[in-house]
């Protein structure tokens, strides 16, 4: 039992073999590809239609109804292979002196299985472009050079090109070249196709339209303006589609690049190498979480959600320009899966540190330092410790507080405290330090907080203090604060340094007069003026190191 | 430079000339002329007749009318224009010279 089609040639109906039908229709289309539409493609094809029509017909009886593959076989070799029926014609061009045949199979992109080294991807690009695989194969390596692009891009090409498998795919592979003349070619073809079917239209808009005036009703006019519009359409759309893949394809590139450097990134969270910012995501997730395992999810959670999108968007540009298909099965369905399941890490992941912020403690410290016999209170800051993480002093360090906690060079995260200056009716100057975090219970952010380290000296009238708290690269950044109070009695007048009010938090809370007044601008000077300085008896140069406080 | 390329090369140069004398005065449908062209051996495979037909139409040469036929699709009927008769006559004094030429040539 053999299964049959009914086709229509040239207006003849035949109940065709299946294996018959595909023969034919693979020959009509290859001879229709010898032809181009200035040799009237159309006519000569309709005509050879109708001479398989003629012929399949005294194939066909009575008492055989059905034309079968052996049929289909004869014809052929009566009317002759395409190169023969193509091939035959050519010498009368140049003669005729108007057109040079190019071929019109179109150029695919295959993996080249017989000139392969790994997976035949050069092979293919090579064939493609007609380049020696040997200088595509250079171009890979040298690309290995720009952050691993090279084997990246050769990897996504292994994935998403198919292998030449058939001689027909190979010789597709090899088919023509991309140049100009050829696109140009292309476009004239589509560009007759559209004024063929206007044509068409008109003509048929005149009939329909005499038919029209005779009596009213109308038919095939709306299907053929919009299969105009359609060819119109598809030229604009190839156009486009090949913009758009373009412009895909080197995104996706440039971002999975970046992306991969800042999964494989190092210790250093922004690091300036090459004169490029590189971002490190390792580093970025070790600000949240002190558990390698967590970062390690973290990692595989970002890039199967980010990855696979990227992949895709690269995928899609390559497919809009080139125009294949990856034939693996279920590859759409597993990318899926993966997406999602990258989805579901990262939000395991991302709850998780949130837990680690679920809880908030602080303690408070407060010591009572020496007034100074004469003069001002002065209020410093220590310029050593900026210079030791590399700031140069006199630069606004408070305005990189995030950038200090990813200098960990030292063992230790660092933050800016916030400095609050108040007046108080008492004679004492009094300074509060509290110290607060956040973690996974009480316990854990207690225990936080009194890791913090944070310290001050005084030396004769001079206030010094340290410009960042720090805390230990494993506790992992869990929002930790340190607030300094420091209260000075109503008639002591104070001075606030430059390098203090750049490198701190600085404000002022003043009850008088003159409360709430930012510091004056170049000095940082503010002089409590209703009050006189005290007699002025010089202080011992006192060291007041404000060690580790541990919770009781 | 094989036996049968430089055979099909010297049938590929008459056959415009063979078409248009079959048309010339006479109407026939492409099937004719594979039957005639067959029988003198001028044609390996019928296909190529096709390009050939719509190539001299085209350049105006040849003119055809549709005739519906019993049974079969519908067949074009080719005839030599007037411009294809003063070609014909150009080819024909060109072979007549042709011929003698290549007997003077080829006979010892």
């Amino acid at each position: 039992m053999k299964k049959t089609l009914t086709v229509n040639i040239s207006g003849i109906v035949f109940h065709i073999d299946e294996d018959a039908y595909e023969k034919l229709s693979h020959y009509l289309a290859s001879v229709r590809r010898h032809f181009t539409p200035d040799d009237g493609c159309d006519e000569i094809m309709s005509d050879i239609e109708s001479r398989i029509a003629e012929t399949l017909q005294e194939k066909i009886s009575d008492s055989k109804q059905v034309v079968s593959l052996k049929d289909v076989q004869e014809v052929i070799s009566q009317l002759g292979e395409p190169d023969q029926i193509g091939g035959e014609e050519e010498p009368a061009q140049p003669a005729s002196g108007k057109r040079i045949r190019t071929e019109k199979t179109s150029r695919r992109l295959y993996r080249d299985p017989d000139n392969a080294i790994l997976g035949g991807v050069a092979g293919g690009l090579g064939a493609y472009f007609q380049l020696d695989p040997t200088w595509v194969r250079v171009a890979f390596v040298l690309f290995t050079f720009v952050y691993g692009f090279g084997p990246m891009l050769y990897l996504i090409l292994w994935i998403v090109v198919p292998r030449a498998r058939t001689t027909a795919e190979k010789l597709e592979m090899r088919g023509e070249k991309v140049n100009i003349s050829n696109i140009e070619r292309t476009i004239k073809e589509e560009l007759g196709d559209v004024k063929k079917n206007l044509e068409d239209f008109s003509e048929e808009a005149k009939e329909s339209f005499k038919k029209k005036s005779e009596r009213t009703s109308s038919d095939g006019s709306p299907g053929n303006f919009a299969r105009f519009a359609g060819n119109f359409f598809r030229v604009f759309a190839k156009v486009v589609a090949v913009m758009v893949g373009l412009f895909l394809m080197f995104l996706g590139v440039f971002l999975l690049v970046g992306f991969a450097s800042a999964l494989l990134g190092g210790p250093v969270l922004i690091d300036s190498d090459f004169g490029v910012q590189l971002f490190s995501f390792p580093a970025f997730a070790e600000i949240f979480f002190n558990n390698q395992t967590f970062i390690t999810l973290a990692i595989i959670g970002v890039t199967l959600t980010l990855g696979i999108p990227l992949l895709a968007m690269v995928y899609a540009g390559a497919r809009l320009i080139f125009g294949f298909e990856a034939k693996i099965p279920y590859f759409g369905f597993v990318t899926f899966m993966l997406w999602v399941a990258g989805l579901g890490i990262c939000l395991f992941v991302l709850l998780s540190g949130a837990r680690n912020f679920s809880s908030q403690r602080s303690f408070t410290e407060e010591i009572v330092i020496e007034r100074p016999e004469a003069g001002r209170l002065i209020l410093d800051v220590d310029e050593q410790k900026i210079r030791e993480l590399g700031i140069s002093p006199g630069s606004e360090v408070k305005a990189g507080r995030w950038d200090l906690l990813w200098l960990t060079e030292t063992g230790h995260r660092n933050g800016i405290p916030r400095l609050r200056v108040r007046s108080t009716s008492s004679d004492e100057i009094k300074v509060i330090i509290t110290k607060e975090s956040r973690g996974i219970s009480p316990l854990v952010a207690m225990d936080n907080a009194s890791s913090i380290t944070y310290g001050f000296y005084q030396s004769g009238n001079t206030v010094v203090f340290d410009p960042f708290f720090s805390f230990e690269k494993s506790d992992g950044w869990r929002a930790q604060k340190v607030f300094i109070e420091i209260y000075i009695p109503e008639n002591l007048p104070v001075e606030v340094t430059d390098g203090l009010r750049k490198a701190l938090d600085v404000r002022w809370f003043m009850r008088h007069e003159v409360s709430g007044k930012e510091p004056e601008k170049p000095a940082g000077m503010l002089t409590l003026n209703h009050c006189m300085p005290g007699d002025a008896t010089m202080l011992s140069r006192a060291l007041l190191p404000i060690s580790i406080f541990k919770a009781a | 430079m094989n036996l049968e390329n430089t055979k099909a090369q010297m049938r590929k140069g008459v056959l415009e000339f063979c078409i248009l004398s079959l048309l010339s005065n006479k109407e026939a449908y492409a099937s004719d002329l594979i039957q005639a062209m067959k029988e003198s051996k001028l044609l390996v495979v019928e296909g190529t007749i096709y390009p050939l037909l719509t190539r001299l139409k085209n350049d105006g040469l040849l003119s055809y009318r549709w005739e519906e036929s019993t049974g079969g699709p519908p067949r074009k009927y080719f005839k030599a224009t007037p411009l294809g008769e003063k070609f014909l006559e150009e080819l024909r004094i060109t072979w007549d010279e042709l011929v003698e030429a290549v007997g003077k040539a080829t006979s010892p």
